[in-house]
């Protein structure tokens, strides 16, 4: 008996998530492939520059907000309904969110698409941040606020089966996996109210033409307040996975319960007052307020280092009780011959180079010297682009038998995915940081500036050129692979009643010696809004003090 | 209070014995004969690689007494 036996409902709607994710994956990263051999002009022939744009922002959108969001959706059906062991509550809701989320992301796929429609009045060419006055059609911004509202009601739907199963075990301990969804959700609350506030409250009225001016620094704050955050939406769901599968892919326990709730809890305190790193350059913010972002910014190492004392323990825990020894030998019996772990295992590596950048990139000072430069994108594919996208690949190959009662197909192609993607992101990541200290600026069709020369600090503008080319080539191979090995066992999977090993065992150090205030939902909620609401008030009630829509900073859309 | 909380109640493989049904395991560890000097060497190791990435972007940025993107 696998998932699918026992709970077939949730495993219908945790797979049409995962079909949205797939094909948002696929369209998102064939831009991705586009962008790479255009921008380093070693191809140019299948969009103008103009439409690069476009482009950049279907990669954008496609990848970071709808993959992610199908992915994390499915991933969470699958962990609540199983560690609560009741399906969703009430089938009929539980469709509607998600039918809501994809009648939204089609809208803004549409939205996108009419971009590269010649003659098109239906654009949307305002890349991922969709700043103004970089206006994009309605639907697309109406389109990204019915993902949002069907992302709140999935949380809902995850908190009803909550409440419902603390009705019947009113002693019992939150169990891990519910634990870890519904604090990654309610910092998901916390920080969607930017969004909402952004495309409902100001967006969606100028672009439909009902309100004429908006101040560029009003949304683009409010997109700040969510727009880090969210990164932490995703990654959260990555670190899921790290502590709650990794360790038994390892052939090891998870290593504490109380570290993992720790984590989660810190994540909700910290992950919204920090967009003001995003905004070291803008005028209008006082400085205190963007210290203050730094300092919550910094903080958020801790967890990650927290986390890689403890996924790393859990795996050197496995490797050990498979036969390691020695302070790093014990690494050569991990199961590097198994494409889930292999997948989660590479992405925790690029996570910990991503940290480093990470930390140039929120350091008030430091962050000048790669302001807007491709070092950033740099560092969101290693973070993103690989610590979170790779582990959801991976951990595909663990969770699909389980959804379809059937095995795995190419083994060994699903075994090179990882390899090649771990490859690809080298590559194309090292050059673009590399790039980025030589000033190489980011979201540009064409960086090249004809009459002007950038200065790498050591290698070439050619060489890193063709590493992102090649990078960016290696990269959609993999993402071949994985899509091939997806559909392969998808269709033509041997079917099995136990077509994967789906056992999680308990935590080395478990539940037990948990405290009990680590699952007080309300008091840590109550905390995260306290912290956002001393980062962000002051800030925002000076922006909107001369009136919403009626800006008295300049340069202002019109 | 089940052993394993992110297991349904109706598995009847949770509990301390999964190490003895899984074939690629050699011996069972238990949290009191776990000592986890790997993870510590390897945390050395990040820490002393992003000192040494520190005092690269040091050099990147002061090193030339000029800024270092706008010329």
């Amino acid at each position: 008996m696998t998932f699918i036996h026992k709970y077939p409902k949730a495993a219908k709607v945790a797979k049409a998530n995962f079909v949205v994710a797939f094909i948002a994956l696929a369209i998102g990263g064939f831009f991705g492939f586009v962008q790479a051999l255009h921008r380093t002009d070693v191809f140019r022939g299948f969009f103008n520059s103009g439409e690069y744009y476009t482009l950049l922002t279907g990669h954008g959108v496609l990848l970071a907000l709808i993959f992610t969001t199908f992915f994390i959706a499915g991933l969470f059906v699958w962990g609540v309904t199983r560690s609560l062991d009741r399906e969703p509550e009430n089938m009929s809701y539980t469709w509607s969110w998600f039918w809501l989320m994809t009648i939204g992301t089609v809208m803004a796929t549409v939205a996108i698409l009419g971009g590269l429609v010649p003659d098109s009045s239906i654009r949307a060419a305002v890349l991922y941040t969709f700043y103004p006055p970089l206006q994009a059609h309605p639907l697309f911004y109406i389109g990204l606020a019915l993902v949002l509202v069907g992302s709140w009601m999935a949380g809902a739907d995850w908190f009803w089966s909550y409440r419902k199963w603390r009705k019947g075990s009113p002693d019992e301990r939150v169990p891990i996996l519910t634990f870890m969804a519904l604090f990654t959700m309610l910092m998901w609350y916390v920080c969607t109210i930017g969004l909402a506030l952004e495309v409902v409250g100001l967006l969606i009225p100028w672009s439909l033409g009902w309100v004429t001016e908006i101040e560029p620094l009003l949304p683009r704050t409010l997109f700040w307040f969510f727009g880090h955050a969210v990164v932490y939406f995703w990654l959260l769901p990555a670190y899921y996975v790290w502590y709650a599968i990794l360790p038994k892919l390892s052939g090891g326990r998870l290593f504490s319960d109380s570290m993992t709730r720790i984590v989660f809890i810190i994540f909700l305190l910290l992950s919204t007052p920090v967009g003001y790193h995003h905004q070291y350059a803008d005028a209008g913010i006082s400085v205190g307020f963007k210290f203050y972002a730094m300092a919550t910014t910094m903080l958020l190492l801790l967890p990650s280092l927290i986390t890689l004392f403890t996924v790393v323990a859990s795996m050197e825990h496995g490797a050990r009780q498979r036969g390691g020894k020695g302070y790093l030998k014990w690494i050569g019996k991990l199961p590097w011959d198994k494409p889930a772990f292999v997948g989660c295992a590479l992405a925790g590596i690029m996570f910990a180079a991503g940290g480093f950048s990470g930390m140039i990139n929120a350091g008030m000072n430091i962050n000048i010297l790669i302001h807007n430069t491709i070092w950033v994108p740099g560092h969101f594919h290693l973070t993103v682009g690989t610590a979170v996208a790779l582990t959801f690949m991976a951990i595909t190959y663990w969770l699909l038998p389980q959804l379809t009662g059937r095995k795995l197909k190419f083994k060994t192609l699903a075994l090179i995915q990882p390899y090649a993607w771990f490859l690809g992101m080298t590559l194309m990541s090292n050059a673009m940081h590399r790039a980025g200290l030589a000033g190489v600026p980011r979201r540009t069709a064409e960086p090249q500036y004809s009459g002007f020369e950038f200065e790498p600090i050591f290698g070439t503008m050619a060489e890193m050129d063709w590493q992102i080319a090649i990078g960016g080539t290696i990269l959609t191979i993999s993402l071949i692979l994985f899509l091939w090995v997806v559909i392969a066992s998808w269709m033509a999977g041997q079917k099995s009643d136990k077509p994967v090993d789906d056992h999680i065992p308990e935590p080395l150090s478990g539940v037990e010696h948990t405290p009990a205030i680590l699952d007080n939902m309300k008091l840590w909620f109550t905390l995260a809004l306290i912290l956002v609401i001393l980062a962000y008030a002051f800030p925002l009630l000076e922006m909107v003090a001369d009136g919403i829509f009626e800006p008295g900073a300049l340069p202002r859309p019109s | 209070m089940p052993e394993d909380l992110s297991q349904p109640p109706e598995s009847n493989e949770s509990g301390k014995n999964w190490e003895e049904h899984n074939p690629d395991i050699e011996r069972e560890i238990t949290i009191d004969e776990f000592q986890p000097y790997g993870t510590l060497t390897l945390t050395l190791l990040y820490f002393l690689i992003v000192a040494l990435m520190w005092v690269f972007m040091y050099f990147i940025e002061f090193g030339g007494n000029a800024p270092s993107i706008i010329e």
